[in-house]
Protein backbone atom coordinates (compact mmCIF):
# COMPACT_ATOMS: atom_id res chain seq x y z
CA UNK A 1 0.00 0.00 0.00
CA UNK A 2 1.39 3.25 -1.02
CA UNK A 3 1.21 6.49 1.19
CA UNK A 4 -1.43 8.11 -1.59
CA UNK A 5 -4.15 5.23 -0.75
CA UNK A 6 -3.45 5.52 2.99
CA UNK A 7 -4.21 8.91 3.08
CA UNK A 8 -7.29 8.35 1.31
CA UNK A 9 -8.59 5.81 3.51
CA UNK A 10 -7.77 7.77 5.95
CA UNK A 11 -9.50 10.72 4.88
CA UNK A 12 -12.77 8.47 4.51
CA UNK A 13 -12.64 7.56 7.82
CA UNK A 14 -12.50 11.00 9.18
CA UNK A 15 -14.99 12.27 6.36
CA UNK A 16 -17.35 9.48 7.05
CA UNK A 17 -17.08 9.64 10.86
CA UNK A 18 -17.66 13.30 11.09
CA UNK A 19 -20.76 12.99 9.29
CA UNK A 20 -21.85 10.15 11.46
CA UNK A 21 -21.14 12.26 14.63
CA UNK A 22 -22.81 15.28 13.23
CA UNK A 23 -26.01 12.71 12.98
CA UNK A 24 -25.59 11.38 16.38
CA UNK A 25 -25.91 15.52 17.11
CA UNK A 26 -29.23 15.83 16.14
CA UNK A 27 -30.59 12.35 16.60
CA UNK A 28 -29.31 11.23 20.22
CA UNK A 29 -31.87 12.58 23.23
CA UNK A 30 -29.66 13.50 25.80
CA UNK A 31 -28.32 17.03 25.17
CA UNK A 32 -25.33 15.95 27.01
CA UNK A 33 -24.76 13.19 24.77
CA UNK A 34 -25.46 15.38 21.71
CA UNK A 35 -22.26 18.06 23.24
CA UNK A 36 -20.01 14.92 23.42
CA UNK A 37 -20.68 13.87 19.84
CA UNK A 38 -19.93 17.85 18.52
CA UNK A 39 -16.99 17.47 20.61
CA UNK A 40 -16.34 13.89 17.94
CA UNK A 41 -17.20 16.13 14.64
CA UNK A 42 -14.48 18.98 16.19
CA UNK A 43 -11.63 16.10 16.50
CA UNK A 44 -12.67 14.61 13.01
CA UNK A 45 -12.90 17.92 11.25
CA UNK A 46 -9.56 18.76 12.65
CA UNK A 47 -7.76 15.48 11.42
CA UNK A 48 -8.97 16.71 7.96
CA UNK A 49 -7.37 20.35 8.70
CA UNK A 50 -4.14 17.79 9.24
CA UNK A 51 -4.48 16.24 5.94
CA UNK A 52 -4.39 19.52 4.61
CA UNK A 53 -1.53 20.03 5.87
CA UNK A 54 -2.74 23.12 7.96
CA UNK A 55 -1.79 21.93 11.72
CA UNK A 56 -2.12 25.34 13.42
CA UNK A 57 -5.50 25.73 12.34
CA UNK A 58 -6.22 22.28 13.29
CA UNK A 59 -4.71 22.37 16.77
CA UNK A 60 -6.57 26.23 17.03
CA UNK A 61 -9.91 24.30 15.61
CA UNK A 62 -9.49 22.27 18.68
CA UNK A 63 -8.27 24.78 21.18
CA UNK A 64 -11.56 26.82 20.78
CA UNK A 65 -14.28 24.88 19.78
CA UNK A 66 -13.59 21.27 21.94
CA UNK A 67 -11.49 22.95 24.45
CA UNK A 68 -13.85 26.52 24.77
CA UNK A 69 -17.47 26.41 23.20
CA UNK A 70 -18.50 23.20 23.52
CA UNK A 71 -17.45 23.02 27.40
CA UNK A 72 -19.83 26.05 27.65
CA UNK A 73 -22.37 24.34 26.25
CA UNK A 74 -22.01 21.52 28.99
CA UNK A 75 -21.62 23.84 31.84
CA UNK A 76 -25.14 25.01 30.93
CA UNK A 77 -26.46 21.78 30.40
CA UNK A 78 -25.02 20.18 33.40
CA UNK A 79 -27.10 22.74 35.37
CA UNK A 80 -30.44 22.10 33.52
CA UNK A 81 -32.65 19.69 34.40
CA UNK A 82 -31.33 17.03 31.46
CA UNK A 83 -34.70 14.83 31.77
CA UNK A 84 -37.04 16.91 30.18
CA UNK A 85 -35.53 17.47 26.99
CA UNK A 86 -34.93 13.85 27.07
CA UNK A 87 -38.90 13.27 27.24
CA UNK A 88 -39.59 15.96 24.53
CA UNK A 89 -41.14 14.80 21.29
CA UNK A 90 -38.03 14.68 18.90
CA UNK A 91 -39.87 15.51 15.45
CA UNK A 92 -42.22 18.24 14.46
CA UNK A 93 -45.45 17.70 13.02
CA UNK A 94 -43.71 19.38 9.70
CA UNK A 95 -41.30 16.81 9.77
CA UNK A 96 -42.18 15.13 6.18
CA UNK A 97 -42.41 18.30 4.36
CA UNK A 98 -38.96 18.86 5.85
CA UNK A 99 -38.06 15.50 4.30
CA UNK A 100 -39.08 16.64 0.98
CA UNK A 101 -37.46 19.92 0.64
CA UNK A 102 -34.30 18.63 1.88
CA UNK A 103 -33.91 16.22 -0.69
CA UNK A 104 -34.88 18.63 -3.27
CA UNK A 105 -32.08 21.13 -1.60
CA UNK A 106 -29.56 18.44 -1.34
CA UNK A 107 -30.13 17.55 -5.58
CA UNK A 108 -30.11 21.15 -6.41
CA UNK A 109 -27.15 21.03 -4.52
CA UNK A 110 -24.93 18.46 -6.33
CA UNK A 111 -26.27 19.42 -9.57
CA UNK A 112 -25.24 23.17 -8.90
CA UNK A 113 -21.80 22.68 -7.61
CA UNK A 114 -20.96 19.53 -10.25
CA UNK A 115 -21.70 22.41 -12.69
CA UNK A 116 -19.81 25.19 -11.03
CA UNK A 117 -16.89 23.51 -9.48
CA UNK A 118 -13.13 23.81 -11.42
CA UNK A 119 -10.88 21.30 -10.59
CA UNK A 120 -7.19 22.15 -10.39
CA UNK A 121 -6.98 25.88 -10.68
CA UNK A 122 -4.00 26.83 -7.94
CA UNK A 123 -5.12 29.55 -5.47
CA UNK A 124 -3.06 32.42 -4.20
CA UNK A 125 -1.33 30.61 -1.85
CA UNK A 126 0.25 27.52 -2.97
CA UNK A 127 2.29 24.65 -1.14
CA UNK A 128 5.28 26.71 -3.04
CA UNK A 129 4.89 29.84 -1.74
CA UNK A 130 3.72 28.15 1.77
CA UNK A 131 7.49 26.21 1.61
CA UNK A 132 8.79 29.66 0.73
CA UNK A 133 7.48 31.76 3.64
CA UNK A 134 8.98 28.55 5.96
CA UNK A 135 6.05 26.95 6.93
CA UNK A 136 2.54 26.53 8.30
CA UNK A 137 2.43 28.62 11.02
CA UNK A 138 4.89 31.32 9.25
CA UNK A 139 2.47 31.49 6.17
CA UNK A 140 -0.04 32.40 8.41
CA UNK A 141 0.93 34.57 10.58
CA UNK A 142 2.30 36.80 6.94
CA UNK A 143 -1.16 36.59 5.38
CA UNK A 144 -3.06 37.60 8.77
CA UNK A 145 -0.32 40.19 10.30
CA UNK A 146 0.91 41.81 6.73
CA UNK A 147 -1.94 41.03 4.26
CA UNK A 148 -4.92 41.14 6.26
CA UNK A 149 -3.58 43.13 9.66
CA UNK A 150 -6.66 45.51 9.94
CA UNK A 151 -9.59 43.05 9.54
CA UNK A 152 -7.59 41.45 12.25
CA UNK A 153 -7.19 43.96 14.47
CA UNK A 154 -10.76 45.33 13.73
CA UNK A 155 -12.04 41.85 14.50
CA UNK A 156 -9.55 41.60 17.70
CA UNK A 157 -10.99 45.34 19.19
CA UNK A 158 -15.30 43.83 18.12
CA UNK A 159 -13.90 40.73 20.62
CA UNK A 160 -12.22 42.82 23.35
CA UNK A 161 -15.72 45.12 23.30
CA UNK A 162 -17.68 41.93 24.05
CA UNK A 163 -16.15 40.57 26.55
CA UNK A 164 -15.45 43.85 28.46
CA UNK A 165 -19.32 44.18 27.78
CA UNK A 166 -20.15 40.36 29.07
CA UNK A 167 -18.41 41.31 32.35
CA UNK A 168 -20.09 45.09 32.74
CA UNK A 169 -23.47 43.02 32.06
CA UNK A 170 -22.35 40.19 34.65
CA UNK A 171 -21.20 42.33 37.57
CA UNK A 172 -23.88 42.65 39.97
CA UNK A 173 -24.63 45.71 41.54
CA UNK A 174 -24.36 45.42 45.65
CA UNK A 175 -27.65 44.50 46.63
CA UNK A 176 -27.19 45.22 50.67
CA UNK A 177 -26.51 49.00 51.74
CA UNK A 178 -22.96 48.92 53.74
CA UNK A 179 -23.39 47.72 57.54
CA UNK A 180 -23.35 50.69 59.91
CA UNK A 181 -19.85 49.36 61.11
CA UNK A 182 -18.25 50.15 57.60
CA UNK A 183 -19.97 53.94 58.02
CA UNK A 184 -18.77 57.09 59.32
CA UNK A 185 -21.25 58.48 62.04
CA UNK A 186 -22.64 61.38 59.73
CA UNK A 187 -22.98 59.02 57.04
CA UNK A 188 -25.00 56.78 59.52
CA UNK A 189 -26.91 59.38 60.97
CA UNK A 190 -28.06 60.54 57.13
CA UNK A 191 -28.70 56.79 56.58
CA UNK A 192 -31.17 56.78 59.20
CA UNK A 193 -32.62 59.68 58.33
CA UNK A 194 -33.30 58.80 55.17
CA UNK A 195 -34.79 55.69 56.03
CA UNK A 196 -37.30 56.91 58.31
CA UNK A 197 -38.36 59.60 55.72
CA UNK A 198 -39.00 56.80 53.39
CA UNK A 199 -40.91 54.65 55.73
CA UNK A 200 -43.07 57.45 56.33
CA UNK A 201 -43.80 57.94 52.52
CA UNK A 202 -44.57 54.77 52.19
CA UNK A 203 -47.14 54.44 55.06
CA UNK A 204 -49.36 57.37 54.93
CA UNK A 205 -51.24 56.38 51.91
CA UNK A 206 -51.40 52.98 52.70
CA UNK A 207 -53.55 53.81 55.32
CA UNK A 208 -55.65 56.09 54.11
CA UNK A 209 -55.29 58.37 56.95
CA UNK A 210 -52.74 61.29 57.71
CA UNK A 211 -51.06 61.57 60.96
CA UNK A 212 -49.91 65.07 62.31
CA UNK A 213 -52.45 66.62 59.96
CA UNK B 1 10.81 3.29 5.64
CA UNK B 2 11.43 0.34 7.42
CA UNK B 3 14.14 2.11 9.78
CA UNK B 4 11.52 5.01 10.08
CA UNK B 5 9.17 2.56 11.01
CA UNK B 6 10.89 1.24 13.46
CA UNK B 7 12.20 4.21 14.70
CA UNK B 8 8.99 5.81 15.37
CA UNK B 9 7.89 2.66 17.42
CA UNK B 10 10.53 2.82 19.42
CA UNK B 11 10.11 6.12 20.40
CA UNK B 12 6.41 5.66 21.20
CA UNK B 13 7.20 2.80 23.55
CA UNK B 14 9.56 4.66 25.44
CA UNK B 15 6.99 7.77 25.08
CA UNK B 16 3.93 5.36 26.26
CA UNK B 17 5.85 3.44 28.76
CA UNK B 18 8.31 6.34 30.58
CA UNK B 19 5.53 7.72 32.34
CA UNK B 20 4.40 4.49 33.43
CA UNK B 21 6.93 3.34 34.85
CA UNK B 22 7.99 6.81 37.06
CA UNK B 23 5.03 7.36 38.53
CA UNK B 24 4.95 4.63 40.87
CA UNK B 25 8.33 5.33 42.21
CA UNK B 26 6.93 9.02 42.52
CA UNK B 27 4.25 8.37 43.99
CA UNK B 28 6.32 6.44 46.82
CA UNK B 29 9.08 9.50 46.84
CA UNK B 30 5.87 12.10 47.50
CA UNK B 31 5.32 10.03 50.23
CA UNK B 32 8.33 9.54 51.75
CA UNK B 33 9.15 13.13 51.52
CA UNK B 34 5.96 14.44 52.60
CA UNK B 35 6.48 12.22 56.16
CA UNK B 36 10.04 13.90 55.87
CA UNK B 37 8.88 17.10 56.03
CA UNK B 38 6.03 16.87 58.24
CA UNK B 39 8.22 15.11 61.19
CA UNK B 40 6.91 11.48 60.11
CA UNK B 41 8.33 8.23 58.49
CA UNK B 42 6.30 7.85 55.95
CA UNK B 43 5.51 4.01 54.46
CA UNK B 44 8.41 2.30 54.75
CA UNK B 45 7.34 -1.22 55.14
CA UNK B 46 6.49 -3.15 52.10
CA UNK B 47 9.88 -4.03 50.58
CA UNK B 48 13.10 -1.53 50.89
CA UNK B 49 12.00 1.22 52.32
CA UNK B 50 8.67 1.02 51.56
CA UNK B 51 9.49 1.36 47.74
CA UNK B 52 6.78 -1.81 46.46
CA UNK B 53 4.30 0.32 49.03
CA UNK B 54 2.61 2.16 45.43
CA UNK B 55 2.87 -1.53 44.03
CA UNK B 56 0.85 -2.72 46.75
CA UNK B 57 -1.91 0.33 46.88
CA UNK B 58 -2.18 -0.48 43.02
CA UNK B 59 -3.19 -4.22 43.40
CA UNK B 60 -5.41 -3.49 46.06
CA UNK B 61 -6.91 -0.84 43.95
CA UNK B 62 -7.23 -3.04 41.04
CA UNK B 63 -8.80 -6.08 43.43
CA UNK B 64 -11.52 -3.70 44.76
CA UNK B 65 -15.14 -3.89 43.69
CA UNK B 66 -16.29 -1.96 40.68
CA UNK B 67 -19.11 -0.23 41.42
CA UNK B 68 -21.21 1.81 38.68
CA UNK B 69 -24.07 4.17 40.64
CA UNK B 70 -27.35 3.36 40.11
CA UNK B 71 -28.91 6.16 38.00
CA UNK B 72 -25.73 6.99 36.77
CA UNK B 73 -25.48 7.26 32.89
CA UNK B 74 -23.36 4.07 32.64
CA UNK B 75 -21.22 4.77 29.52
CA UNK B 76 -20.51 7.94 30.21
CA UNK B 77 -19.47 7.05 33.29
CA UNK B 78 -17.02 3.95 32.03
CA UNK B 79 -16.00 6.44 29.61
CA UNK B 80 -14.55 9.68 31.48
CA UNK B 81 -11.45 8.48 33.35
CA UNK B 82 -9.94 7.47 29.77
CA UNK B 83 -11.45 11.05 28.44
CA UNK B 84 -8.97 12.21 30.98
CA UNK B 85 -6.20 9.53 30.69
CA UNK B 86 -5.67 9.68 27.01
CA UNK B 87 -5.01 13.48 26.41
CA UNK B 88 -2.31 12.93 29.04
CA UNK B 89 -0.16 10.52 27.60
CA UNK B 90 -1.38 11.68 23.85
CA UNK B 91 0.39 15.33 25.05
CA UNK B 92 3.98 12.77 25.62
CA UNK B 93 4.50 12.44 21.79
CA UNK B 94 5.89 15.71 21.12
CA UNK B 95 7.68 16.38 24.25
CA UNK B 96 11.81 16.69 24.10
CA UNK B 97 14.51 15.28 26.30
CA UNK B 98 17.09 16.56 24.19
CA UNK B 99 17.63 17.30 20.45
CA UNK B 100 19.44 15.57 17.84
CA UNK B 101 22.27 13.09 19.13
CA UNK B 102 24.84 12.01 16.40
CA UNK B 103 25.51 8.49 16.65
CA UNK B 104 27.14 5.92 14.33
CA UNK B 105 26.56 8.08 11.34
CA UNK B 106 22.62 8.67 12.14
CA UNK B 107 21.01 12.12 13.26
CA UNK B 108 18.34 10.77 16.01
CA UNK B 109 16.12 13.46 17.05
CA UNK B 110 15.65 12.71 21.24
CA UNK B 111 11.77 13.30 20.85
CA UNK B 112 8.89 11.30 19.61
CA UNK B 113 8.13 13.93 16.93
CA UNK B 114 9.06 17.05 16.00
CA UNK B 115 5.38 19.04 15.19
CA UNK B 116 5.61 22.35 13.81
CA UNK B 117 2.45 23.36 16.06
CA UNK B 118 4.07 21.50 18.97
CA UNK B 119 2.87 24.14 21.59
CA UNK B 120 -0.26 24.43 20.25
CA UNK B 121 -0.67 20.56 20.43
CA UNK B 122 0.02 20.41 23.98
CA UNK B 123 -2.48 23.19 24.90
CA UNK B 124 -4.94 21.26 23.06
CA UNK B 125 -4.79 18.64 25.09
CA UNK B 126 -5.22 19.99 28.03
CA UNK B 127 -8.17 21.34 27.08
CA UNK B 128 -9.59 18.67 26.20
CA UNK B 129 -8.85 17.12 29.53
CA UNK B 130 -11.63 18.55 31.04
CA UNK B 131 -14.10 17.04 29.13
CA UNK B 132 -12.87 13.87 31.54
CA UNK B 133 -13.83 16.00 34.40
CA UNK B 134 -17.18 17.32 33.25
CA UNK B 135 -18.13 13.97 32.54
CA UNK B 136 -17.09 11.96 35.58
CA UNK B 137 -18.85 14.68 37.84
CA UNK B 138 -22.28 14.62 35.70
CA UNK B 139 -22.32 11.28 34.70
CA UNK B 140 -22.08 10.52 38.56
CA UNK B 141 -25.41 11.42 39.00
CA UNK B 142 -24.36 13.03 42.36
CA UNK B 143 -24.34 16.30 43.90
CA UNK B 144 -21.22 16.15 45.51
CA UNK B 145 -19.64 14.87 42.22
CA UNK B 146 -21.68 17.43 40.17
CA UNK B 147 -20.25 20.25 41.98
CA UNK B 148 -16.79 19.44 42.65
CA UNK B 149 -16.55 18.80 38.64
CA UNK B 150 -17.94 22.61 38.44
CA UNK B 151 -15.39 23.61 40.52
CA UNK B 152 -12.65 21.81 39.14
CA UNK B 153 -13.36 22.60 35.44
CA UNK B 154 -14.05 26.03 36.41
CA UNK B 155 -10.62 26.25 37.88
CA UNK B 156 -9.17 24.00 34.75
CA UNK B 157 -10.76 26.10 31.93
CA UNK B 158 -9.47 29.53 33.95
CA UNK B 159 -5.79 28.28 34.30
CA UNK B 160 -5.55 26.99 30.92
CA UNK B 161 -5.48 30.27 29.61
CA UNK B 162 -2.81 31.22 31.69
CA UNK B 163 -1.01 28.34 30.52
CA UNK B 164 -1.29 29.45 26.99
CA UNK B 165 -0.37 33.07 27.90
CA UNK B 166 2.75 32.35 29.54
CA UNK B 167 4.19 30.54 26.73
CA UNK B 168 3.11 33.31 24.52
CA UNK B 169 6.12 35.14 25.38
CA UNK B 170 8.32 31.86 24.94
CA UNK B 171 6.87 31.25 21.83
CA UNK B 172 8.02 34.74 20.57
CA UNK B 173 11.84 34.80 21.77
CA UNK B 174 11.99 31.31 20.11
CA UNK B 175 10.16 32.61 17.05
CA UNK B 176 8.67 28.89 16.69
CA UNK B 177 5.72 26.30 17.94
CA UNK B 178 7.98 23.59 18.03
CA UNK B 179 9.20 22.42 21.41
CA UNK B 180 12.67 21.05 19.71
CA UNK B 181 13.16 24.35 18.14
CA UNK B 182 12.15 26.07 21.31
CA UNK B 183 14.83 24.13 23.13
CA UNK B 184 17.53 24.61 20.69
CA UNK B 185 16.99 28.34 20.30
CA UNK B 186 17.87 28.74 24.10
CA UNK B 187 21.16 29.74 24.68
CA UNK B 188 20.36 31.59 27.87
CA UNK B 189 17.19 29.33 29.50
CA UNK B 190 14.30 31.72 29.26
CA UNK B 191 13.41 31.12 32.93
CA UNK B 192 16.12 34.67 32.97
CA UNK B 193 14.69 37.14 31.09
CA UNK B 194 11.24 35.68 31.38
CA UNK B 195 10.93 35.08 34.81
CA UNK B 196 7.88 36.33 34.88
CA UNK B 197 6.25 34.17 32.29
CA UNK B 198 8.06 31.04 34.39
CA UNK B 199 6.16 32.36 37.18
CA UNK B 200 3.07 32.26 35.67
CA UNK B 201 3.83 28.96 33.64
CA UNK B 202 4.48 27.38 37.33
CA UNK B 203 1.60 28.58 38.98
CA UNK B 204 -0.73 27.20 35.83
CA UNK B 205 1.02 23.86 35.73
CA UNK B 206 0.27 23.60 39.37
CA UNK B 207 -3.15 24.56 38.90
CA UNK B 208 -3.82 22.48 35.78
CA UNK B 209 -2.41 19.08 37.36
CA UNK B 210 -4.92 19.92 40.42
CA UNK B 211 -1.84 19.76 42.64
CA UNK B 212 -1.64 21.72 46.40
CA UNK B 213 -2.22 24.78 46.86
CA UNK B 214 -4.59 24.72 43.91
CA UNK B 215 -5.75 21.28 44.82
CA UNK B 216 -9.25 22.07 45.47
CA UNK B 217 -10.83 19.12 42.97
CA UNK B 218 -9.27 16.77 45.53
CA UNK B 219 -9.62 18.99 49.05
CA UNK B 220 -9.53 15.67 51.02
CA UNK B 221 -8.92 17.63 54.08
CA UNK B 222 -12.14 19.45 54.04
CA UNK B 223 -14.21 18.08 51.16
CA UNK B 224 -14.62 14.65 50.03
CA UNK B 225 -12.71 14.90 47.42
CA UNK B 226 -14.93 15.97 43.96
CA UNK B 227 -16.03 14.72 40.53
CA UNK B 228 -14.35 11.53 41.60
CA UNK B 229 -16.28 11.11 44.56
CA UNK B 230 -18.32 7.91 42.78
CA UNK B 231 -15.01 5.89 41.03
CA UNK B 232 -14.11 3.05 43.20
CA UNK B 233 -11.36 0.34 42.00
CA UNK B 234 -8.76 1.01 38.82
CA UNK B 235 -11.74 3.49 37.65
CA UNK B 236 -10.42 5.52 40.57
CA UNK B 237 -6.66 4.39 40.15
CA UNK B 238 -6.89 6.00 36.04
CA UNK B 239 -7.77 9.32 37.55
CA UNK B 240 -4.65 9.21 39.75
CA UNK B 241 -2.28 7.79 37.56
CA UNK B 242 -3.50 10.67 35.13
CA UNK B 243 -2.89 13.17 37.75
CA UNK B 244 0.75 11.79 38.20
CA UNK B 245 0.93 11.62 34.72
CA UNK B 246 -0.02 15.86 34.42
CA UNK B 247 2.59 16.35 36.96
CA UNK B 248 5.56 14.43 35.51
CA UNK B 249 4.60 16.12 31.84
CA UNK B 250 4.38 19.72 33.90
CA UNK B 251 7.39 18.96 34.83
CA UNK B 252 9.27 17.99 31.47
CA UNK B 253 7.79 20.99 29.72
CA UNK B 254 9.17 23.36 32.78
CA UNK B 255 12.62 22.26 32.15
CA UNK B 256 12.20 22.08 28.49
CA UNK B 257 10.55 25.06 27.91
CA UNK B 258 11.95 27.60 30.98
CA UNK B 259 15.00 25.74 31.92
CA UNK B 260 16.53 25.27 28.31
CA UNK B 261 16.69 21.66 28.49
CA UNK B 262 20.17 19.96 28.84
CA UNK B 263 21.13 23.36 29.10
CA UNK B 264 24.32 24.10 29.23
CA UNK B 265 25.60 21.06 27.97
CA UNK B 266 25.16 21.74 24.19
CA UNK B 267 27.25 25.66 25.10
CA UNK B 268 30.24 22.69 26.16
CA UNK B 269 30.01 20.53 23.18
CA UNK B 270 33.00 22.15 21.29
CA UNK B 271 35.25 21.29 24.42
CA UNK B 272 34.96 18.16 25.51
CA UNK B 273 33.13 16.68 21.98
CA UNK B 274 29.42 15.25 20.60
CA UNK B 275 29.00 12.29 22.61
CA UNK B 276 29.51 13.46 26.21
CA UNK B 277 27.81 16.64 25.90
CA UNK B 278 24.74 14.63 24.83
CA UNK B 279 25.05 12.55 27.91
CA UNK B 280 25.26 15.41 30.17
CA UNK B 281 22.25 17.46 28.13
CA UNK B 282 20.55 14.31 29.31
CA UNK B 283 21.30 14.17 32.74
CA UNK B 284 20.89 18.07 33.21
CA UNK B 285 17.47 17.62 31.97
CA UNK B 286 16.09 14.35 33.84
CA UNK B 287 18.22 16.24 37.31
CA UNK B 288 15.92 19.33 36.42
CA UNK B 289 13.16 17.22 35.83
CA UNK B 290 13.64 15.70 39.41
CA UNK B 291 14.42 18.97 41.14
CA UNK B 292 10.52 20.34 39.46
CA UNK B 293 9.37 17.20 41.03
CA UNK B 294 10.75 17.93 44.05
CA UNK B 295 9.01 21.49 44.29
CA UNK B 296 6.02 20.20 43.68
CA UNK B 297 6.31 18.04 46.29
CA UNK B 298 7.77 20.70 48.70
CA UNK B 299 4.85 22.98 47.99
CA UNK B 300 2.51 20.39 48.69
CA UNK B 301 3.65 19.92 52.15
CA UNK B 302 4.23 23.72 53.17
CA UNK B 303 1.46 25.38 51.49
CA UNK B 304 -2.29 25.64 52.23
CA UNK B 305 -4.81 25.37 50.12
CA UNK B 306 -6.53 28.56 48.34
CA UNK B 307 -10.37 28.93 49.14
CA UNK B 308 -12.20 29.10 45.68
CA UNK B 309 -12.91 32.81 45.21
CA UNK B 310 -8.73 33.13 46.20
CA UNK B 311 -8.41 30.73 43.60
CA UNK B 312 -10.30 32.85 41.17
CA UNK B 313 -8.95 35.86 41.92
CA UNK B 314 -5.29 35.00 41.96
CA UNK B 315 -5.96 33.81 38.25
CA UNK B 316 -7.78 36.28 36.88
CA UNK B 317 -6.24 40.05 39.19
CA UNK B 318 -2.73 38.46 39.38
CA UNK B 319 -1.80 35.78 36.93
CA UNK B 320 -3.57 37.40 33.87
CA UNK B 321 -1.91 40.80 34.35
CA UNK B 322 1.47 39.29 35.04
CA UNK B 323 0.66 36.82 31.70
CA UNK B 324 0.08 40.20 29.88
CA UNK B 325 3.47 41.56 31.09
CA UNK B 326 5.26 39.01 30.15
CA UNK B 327 4.01 39.19 26.43
CA UNK B 328 5.31 42.66 26.47
CA UNK B 329 8.66 41.97 28.27
CA UNK B 330 8.79 39.43 25.55
CA UNK B 331 8.05 41.74 22.62
CA UNK B 332 10.42 44.38 23.69
CA UNK B 333 13.18 41.51 24.06
CA UNK B 334 12.57 40.23 21.05
CA UNK B 335 12.88 43.67 19.51
CA UNK B 336 16.41 44.68 21.17
CA UNK B 337 18.50 41.65 22.79
CA UNK B 338 16.88 38.94 20.77
CA UNK B 339 16.53 41.00 17.54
Amino acid sequence: MNSETLLTLIFAYLAVASVVFAMLVVMMRNPVHCALALVGVVFHLAGILILLRAEFLAAAHIIIYAGAIIVLFLFTMMLLNVGVAERARQFHVQAPLAVVIGVVLLFEFIVLTGASIVVGAPGLHTPAWVAEQGGNVQALGQVLFRDYLLPFEVASVLLTAAVVGAIVLARQKPKRPRSSSEMGVSEWMAARVEKARKREAESAPRRGVTRNP
Amino acid sequence: MTELVITILIKSAIAFVVPLLVVPPLIWGERRLLGRIQSRVGPNRVGPMGVLQTLADAVKLLGKEDIVPAGADRSLFILAPFLLLVPSFMAWSVVPIGTELTILGRTIGLYPTDVNVGVLYILALTSVAVYGIVMAGWASNSKYALLGSLRSSAQMISYEIMLGLSLVGVVVLAGSLSLPEIVRQQQVPYAIPLFVGAFVFVCAALAETNRAPFDLPEAETELVSGYHVEYTGWRFAFFFLSEYANMLLASFLVSAVFLGGGWPAPLLEPMIGHLPAMFLALVFMVTKVFLFLFFYIWLRATLPRFRYDQLMNFCWKVLLPLGLLNVAIATVLKLTIYA
